[in-house]
This record gives C-alpha cells, structure tokens and sequence, in this order.
C-alpha cells in the first residue's frame, strides 16, 4: 500500500485543500477558499443562502467538491459528491492557521470530523466566534507543538512557524511508508528567527521525503520585489524589504515626536503585530485604544487590557452581548471622541475599515495612518479605493507597508533556503503563481497537477495510474 | 421682501436635484434626492453607517444638501454651523415629484416636524418599502398626501402638482409661484411614454400662463444618447421637434419587443426590475397571463403589490435568513403576506418550469443554482445592479454564467427613459421662460433656451427673483 497525495486547491492559487491517504485514513491539510477580493461573489448586496450555504460555496469555488467530508444533509439530493455518512475513509482536518485563505471552509465540514488547530488558534478561533467571525457552528481539536496525534494510520506533528497569525504551524504527516512537511505559511524576517532555524534543523533530522512548501512570494503580483536580485538560497533579507522589526522601529520612529493622533489598521488575528504596537505605544508615553472587538482578543490573547473606543455603530448598542459586556468589565476605561480631540497626541488609536467613516469626527487632519495588514489589502479593490478617497478626505498622513516594503511571506531567497535546509527527496511549490520557480540542488522538483492522485513509491513521488 | 432660490445639487449629475424657493419666512423645497453613483458609494459593503452621525455623515458624502433648518439638532450637533430644524424661523415644507431614489433618498433624515409632501400612492409604495426593510432609512414620521392639480400654500408659496405620470406612485411636475414670479420644475420628463399628453398638457399650461424660471431634466443630453441620435453633441444640432428622433423607440415599441421575447422562451423565465415600479409588476402579471404562466414574486415585492393593488400575488421564498420557517421568528410584514397569498415551491417551479415568470432580484440572485435552468432565460429589466458603471453588475454577469439561464438585458440602446433631446428642446422653447436651469444630467449646457437666458448656478448660492431674472444675491443687495 503507498500512501497518496492529491490537490484541490492552492497549488497556484491561495486557498489550499490538499490530502494524504493512506488506505482508510485521510489527512486533509488546510481547508480555505482562494483570496480574489476583485471577484468576491458576496459583494455587500448578494445574501448568503440559509440551507444552501454549502452547496452555494462549491458552486462559486470558494471550497472545493471533497468526497466525504460534507454532510448529505448540506450536499443535497442531486450532489454527485459523496457525503460524510456514506464515506468510509477516517479523515481529520488540519489547520495551519487561521488566515480565511487557509480555513474559510471548516464550518462546512461535517462536524464528526475532527478539526485540529495550534492551542493558540484554538484559543483564538473561539474568541473570534464570540465577535461575529465565525465561519461555522462546530468544534475544533487543540494540538501543541511537537506532540504527535494520529488520523487513523497517519501520526501528524506540528512544527513553529513564524507567519504572524495566532498558533501558526507547519505539519509533518507520516503515513506508515514515508514522511511528508507541508510548510504551512512561512516568514524568517519576523521576530522569532532561532525558533524557526532550531524547527528546520529538527525537520530536516526527519528526512522528509515530500516536501510542500508556500511560495507566494514567487508571485510577482504579490511581491512587487520579485525578480529584482539573483535568486540564492540565503539568510538575507531583500535590499529595500524590511523585517518585521525594522517596520515596527519605523513606525515608533515615525510616531515618537509627532504630536498629532497616531491610527493604526491591523488584522486583528496577527498577535505579533499587536504586541509591537502595544510596545510602541508605551515607548512613546501614548494610550493604546481598541475597538471592542479587537480589545476582546487583545485581553484573552495577550493578557493585556487596555483602553477602548466604542465607534458610532449599531454593532455596539447592545451592551448585554457577552463579549462586549466583557470588555465593558474589564477595560481601565473608554476613551471618548472628545478625549482624543483634545489631545490627539496622547493616544495610539484602532481604526478598522469597517468603521473608518469615525475619522470624519477625529483629529484626523495630518494625522498619522499606519495601515499594518488590515482591510482592505488589494489595492484596484472597491473596496480599497474607497479606502484611499476617505483618508485623503480626511486628511490623515497614510503609510502602508504591505508588499512595497514588507510582505508576511517569506522573501524568495529565504524561501529556497528553508527547502534546501530540509532537503526532502521530493519539493513541491504551491500558494502562487509561479510554484515552478522554487528549485533547489538538494531536491526533485514535481508540479503536481489539481485533482490528479501522486503516490509515493520507493521514496518517489509518482502520478497514479 | 424678495423671491430667494438656491440650488444645493443636482446640476450635473443624473438626479440629486434639490432646490429651495424662499419668501419671507416662507420657504419652500423641492425634492431630497442624491445622485445615483453605486462605483464610488461609501457604504460598499464593510463599511458601516453610523449611528448618532447618520445625518452628518449623509451631508459629507453628499447624500444629502447641507440645507438649514430642515435636519434635528441632535443630529446635527453643531455640524457645518448648520442652523437645526428646531431653531429655524422659517416655515418649511418639501416636495417630492415622484419615488425614484435620485428625487427621495433623502426624505428620512428629515426632521419629523417638517412637512414632506408626496403623492398617497407614494406613500403607500414607501410605506411597504419601509415595512419590508427596503424604505429609506428613516425616523418615525408621517408624509403629506397631495392631490393632483391641487394646489398646496405654504405660506405665501403656493405649490401646483402637475401630473406627468398616472402610473403606480404617479410622478409631478411642481409650478411654484411666489409674490414675485413663478418657478417651474419639471421633475423627470418624458414625451414618449405612454402618457406623453400629460406632458404635452403641462407644456400647453405653462405656455399660456408663462413661466420665470424653468428647471428642466436634461439627463438625455449626455454624449452617448446625442451621439446616437444626432451624429455630434453640438447643442446647435439638436433642433426643435414633438416627434421621437428618427431611430429611437417609445415605450410602446419596447414593451411590444419584450412581450416577444418573453413568448419566445420555453422554459423558466426570470426577471430583473425596479421592484417598487408597481406598473411593471402589473406589466408582468398582465403578460404572464397572456402567455399562460403564473408570475411569482420574491416576498419584498409581493407585499407592495399585496399592499398596492389590494390583491394577492403568488409567493416564491428565497433561502435567506430574512424569511425564517419559524412563524415566532417572522417578521409581522411577512407572516401577513403568508396568510393571505400563496406560496409557489421550488418543487412546483421544477415540476413545469415553463409554466412560471419569476422574479429574482439580485440580492437573491443565488437562487439561480437551484432553479430549473434548461432552456432558462434572465431577463434583466432595470433591476440593479442596471449596468457596467456599477461594480456589482460583473458579479451578476459571472454568476448568471455559471447557470443555463440566457442573460438577456432589457436595455435597448435605441430607448431611453428621459425626454430625447430634440422633445425637450421643443418643450422648453415652446414654454419659452425667461430663465432656464438645465439641470439632472452631465451636459445640461447643451439645452439652450430660445429667447430666455441660460442660467447654471452656483451651488448654494442664492439668487433674488426679480422682473423675472434670478439675481444672485450679492449683487442685487448692491
């Protein structure tokens, strides 16, 4: 018997749905829909059907048609997809972390299979439930690092990655005839470098034989870098790019004699940034305020509680709802609109895009905006644009970092170092659009296609018959 | 004491015409619309409104004019120096021509005390809107019904409500006149429709009783139309004429060729429309009928026309979370629509797709998945997202692609809604005023007055009505 490896999704596209079987047993490995905001289906006017939720998402290609992973009941009579009740494979899910393009999907999946995630994104996924982004009512298995679990006959391991989210791992998967790495989502300019060098010596000791590694940062739309230097594996960090630090610094350097209001944008499942930001806020004898929502996951994620501005919005008028009466409970204080006005430069404030129409009643005029990864990212998106019109009405002082100077995917030197440093038999590129490009001395290259069953055979990786 | 108008919006854009006429501590305004632009609209979909700021928030983004006087003093909270409703020594009323957004999206933020003038039958239409969710946002208020050809005072203002249009919740011109002179706004015009005399009419009356000022609806004028028509947008080339250009068609022809695609198609048939135009749900009813199929309607739609007409049109259910299974979860509007219509299944659809006109607006465009789709048309009949200037009119392109149904748009570039150049050129050199305001389009410039003069304000800026000539203010007091 030869264990199998099949994609869905993500070889050159975000969103990856791959698995392993081996005989009966089935490791599915992320569960996400590819990230296109330019043709997102649901555009603010178009509803999410009720019972049709599932049926609907594999229609639009936001998830792809798994056999034995989605309940009959959501499939449908005519699906030509088998359901759950009629598989019978012993699946698991695993999650490298919780970034939508890598798990929009889990909520659809039929809640008898098990859906494991880091203790951190575990954590995190149950706060995120209790501030309106569930993507599902179901429950989720916690996993720590270095611990084995078994699907069936598959053990599964969890590695450190430094991607910014929440409990971010990489996978090792060990049917009984061979071991595959699958990267997750990868960074070594973020802070924790001796981790991820200290987790690919214990890799590469594993002596990978399949080796599926992330490769965004081979795509030239995603990287606006690329393709500028001689691509060698190495350490360094690109001329011009930053790491995670060095971005913050500026920032603290930016904002340190400035006397004007300090506005961040920030995806709020990234804790790294949060805990900079928090930093830089003390360094510069500012008062850090959150939205609600946000000041949720900042006091149960980082054990830090801190101040909150409650936006104009009916989101925020019922205050018996659980997590807002919480962060009602527990903050040292809301800081009011009239607070910030009359001294803008006594605070570092949130502003999520959702509630950005709040910068027409704050000093926001030569105010500074730090827009550090949160929404909207594309820029040519509506939703961008009219991002840019309302901050340049406003009159705020705008600085992004996203893609011109720092990317939280790992730049492509550093990318072939990794796979060089694991040196499995076998190397597979996937999350971009030029997987093809990732080449090392040390491995066969394959480019799998979608849909198509590869098998290990001697150590080899081979399309099936 | 003097004659004030201003202008606030409406001059080149499609809609969004609101102006004021003003004598003593009388004051009139005409309509409280805004501009219809969905590609750069605010609220996209994340962002969200707020909600002691809503008024505020309207006046920046330009959804509604920065007017004194007319919006509450809580909503207000000193924005803009702006004087509050409450604090106003002006006795104010609005009036609205007819329910289109670009004339009316406005009218909620309005302070309740403030009278808002609108025919009954757009009132009944916007109170089912507003039961159903699909109203303006609003306060708890009341409106004014007005009668046609019935004139209205406010003060030493008085307001004629001119008829343009019988149809569903009717549509008015507005001959306002003032100690000083009269002022007329034509509201959206049309003379190919089925009701051009009304029109016709309204012109013969403002000839013989001759008019100052004329707001006229220009929205013909832009490049796209004057190009079809007449080879070149010179406004010279655009001459006098009662008749329909040469090419172009009236609603009659339209409706025909409609009638005939919809006999062509064998097997389901949606439709796409404007869902507060309650003529054009009795269109479908009518043709329906006509063809031997059972016309259906989403619940939104069907509770105006249960509303409207007093009768009881079929119902088909969207899986949507706004039509729970459980009565105790249903909103009051939808369990009496329950009670008193009847419910057409997913499963009867399937069992004779042919026999059944259904509508499906775009906010449940998904349910296009699970309908019968072989042999399927869309009709896409001015329902939004109504063309290539919104964002979202690619998304329904996509979505319909990914089904059997033939997409088939009821936009024909060989008609247009508004008055064609040439019939509105003929209209205002026959009403012949002394000042024209072309306004309600991107080239109102283009409409040039026989013997009066063109006049395009300033925004905001007021004009004193004097010997029948607007003044601006500034200069008259000199």
């Amino acid at each position: 018997m030869h264990s199998e490896l099949r994609f869905y999704e993500g070889i050159r596209d975000s969103g990856i749905v791959a698995s392993i079987t081996y005989g009966k047993s089935r490791v599915i490995f992320d569960f996400g829909a590819p990230f296109n905001p330019m043709t997102q289906p649901y555009d603010g006017q178009v509803e999410r059907r009720n019972k049709a939720w599932v049926r609907d998402a594999i229609r639009l290609g936001q998830i792809p048609p798994v056999d034995g992973v989605f309940s009959a009941r959501d499939l449908g009579p005519d699906s030509t997809i088998q359901p759950y009740e009629e598989s019978d494979l012993t699946t698991g899910i695993i999650i490298s972390h919780l970034h939508l393009d890598h798990m929009s999907g889990i909520g659809m999946v039929h809640p008898e299979i098990p859906v494991y995630m880091h203790r951190d994104a575990h954590k995190l996924q149950g706060l995120l439930d209790q501030i309106g982004e569930s993507v599902g009512d179901r429950s989720y298995s916690p996993i720590d690092l270095y611990e084995p679990f078994w699907i069936g006959d598959i053990k599964v391991t969890a590695y450190f990655s430094d991607h910014p989210c929440a409990g971010a791992v990489g996978y090792l998967i060990e049917p009984p005839d061979g071991k595959y790495y699958y990267s997750g989502d990868v960074r070594m300019h973020g802070c924790n470098l001796d981790r991820v060098l200290e987790d690919l010596e214990k890799i590469a000791r594993e002596k990978v034989d399949v080796l599926i590694m992330e490769t965004t940062t081979f795509s030239p739309w995603m990287f606006a870098r690329s393709g500028d230097e001689e691509l060698k594996a190495s350490l360094e960090i690109p001329s011009d790019m930053l790491t995670e630090g060095q971005m913050m610094d500026w920032v603290l350097a930016d904002l340190q004699p400035s006397d004007q209001l300090g506005i961040f944008n920030i995806y709020h499942r990234d804790m790294g940034l949060l805990r900079h930001l928090i930093r830089i806020a003390e360094r510069t004898g500012r008062e850090i305020v959150f939205e609600p929502k946000t000041a949720y996951v900042v006091m149960n994620m980082l054990g830090y509680t801190p101040h909150i501005y409650i936006p104009d919005n009916r989101e925020y008028e019922d205050r018996s709802v659980p997590y807002f009466r919480e962060v009602l409970e527990r903050t040292p204080g809301i800081v009011t609109q009239e607070e910030i006005c009359a001294a803008p430069g006594r605070y570092l404030l949130q502003n999520s895009y959702e509630n950005i129409l709040e910068l027409f009643d704050l000093p926001s005029k030569g105010a500074k905006y730090y827009h550090l990864y949160g929404v909207p990212l594309v820029r040519g998106t509506r939703e961008y644009e009219n991002m840019k019109r309302i901050l340049d009405w406003v009159g705020v002082e705008y600085t992004t970092f996203a893609n011109l100077y720092c990317f939280n995917h790992a730049y492509p030197n550093n990318l072939l170092y990794m796979a060089e440093k694991i040196a499995a038999r076998n190397l597979i590129g996937v999350h971009s659009s030029a997987p093809e490009k990732l080449v090392t001395p040390v491995s066969r290259q394959v480019l799998p296609e979608k849909g198509v069953v590869y098998r290990l055979v001697n150590g080899e990786l081979v399309q099936a018959e | 004491m003097k004659t004030k108008f201003t202008l606030y919006t409406g001059l080149y854009t499609i809609g969004g015409v609101n102006f004021s006429v003003e004598y003593g501590k009388d004051r009139v305004i005409m309509e409280m619309g805004s501009a219809y632009n969905p590609a750069t609209d605010v609220y996209d979909g994340i962002v969200l409104k707020r909600s002691r700021a809503w008024v505020r928030d309207a006046i920046r983004t330009q959804r509604i004019p920065a007017i004194d006087g007319i919006y509450r003093k809580q909503d207000l909270d000193g924005f803009m120096g702006l004087v509050p409703a409450e604090e106003s020594d002006l006795n104010t009323a609005i009036f609205i021509t007819h329910l289109h957004l670009d004339h009316m999206a406005g009218i909620g933020f309005v302070a309740p005390q403030i009278p808002i003038y609108m025919h009954k039958n757009a009132i009944q239409i916007e109170r089912a809107l507003e039961a159903t969710g699909e109203g303006v946002e609003t306060l708890e208020r009341d409106y004014t019904p007005f009668d046609e050809n019935q004139p209205i005072r406010v003060g030493e203002i008085e307001v004629l409500p001119i008829l343009t249009s019988r149809r569903s919740y009717r549509d008015f011109a507005f001959l306002i006149t003032t100690p000083d002179g009269t002022i007329h706004w034509t509201g959206d015009l049309s003379l190919h429709g089925y009701e051009a005399q009304l029109t016709f009419d309204q012109m013969e009356f403002l000839k013989q009783r001759g008019v100052d000022v004329l707001l006229c609806d220009t929205c013909a004028f832009m490049d796209e139309i004057l190009l079809q028509i007449n080879d070149t947008t010179d406004p010279a080339a655009i001459k006098p004429s009662r008749e329909i250009p040469a090419g172009m068609l009236d609603a009659a022809d339209v409706d025909r060729e409609l009638f005939e695609v919809l006999k062509s198609k064998k097997g389901l048939t949606v439709f796409n429309f404007y869902q507060r135009e309650m003529d054009e749900a009795q269109r479908y009813m009518d043709w329906a009928e006509k063809v031997g199929r059972i016309c259906v309607f989403e619940p939104d739609c069907a509770y105006i026309i249960y509303k409207f007409f007093g009768t009881r049109p079929n119902v088909f259910i969207p899986d949507s979370h706004r039509y729970p299974d459980d009565p105790a979860k249903q909103p009051a509007w939808f369990r009496e629509l329950l009670e008193n219509c009847r419910v057409v299944t997913r499963e009867e659809i399937f069992s004779n797709p042919s026999g059944y006109l259904l509508q499906n607006s775009y906010r449940h465009i998904l349910e296009l998945f699970e309908l019968p789709d072989e042999n399927g048309a869309y009709l896409h009949a001015d329902g939004i997202p109504i063309g290539a200037f919104d964002p979202a009119y690619q998304n329904l392109q996509r979505i319909i692609s990914r089904t059997k149904f033939e997409y088939v748009t009821f936009f024909s570039k060989k008609y247009f809604g508004h008055g064609y150049p040439q019939q509105v050129k003929y209209f205002v050199d026959q009403v012949d005023p002394k000042v024209l305001i072309p306004c309600h389009g991107f080239n109102p410039e283009r409409l040039l007055p026989k013997n009066g003069v063109q006049l395009l304000p300033d925004l905001g800026k007021t004009y004193i009505l004097s010997n029948g000539q607007l003044i601006p203010e500034n200069e008259y007091a000199q």
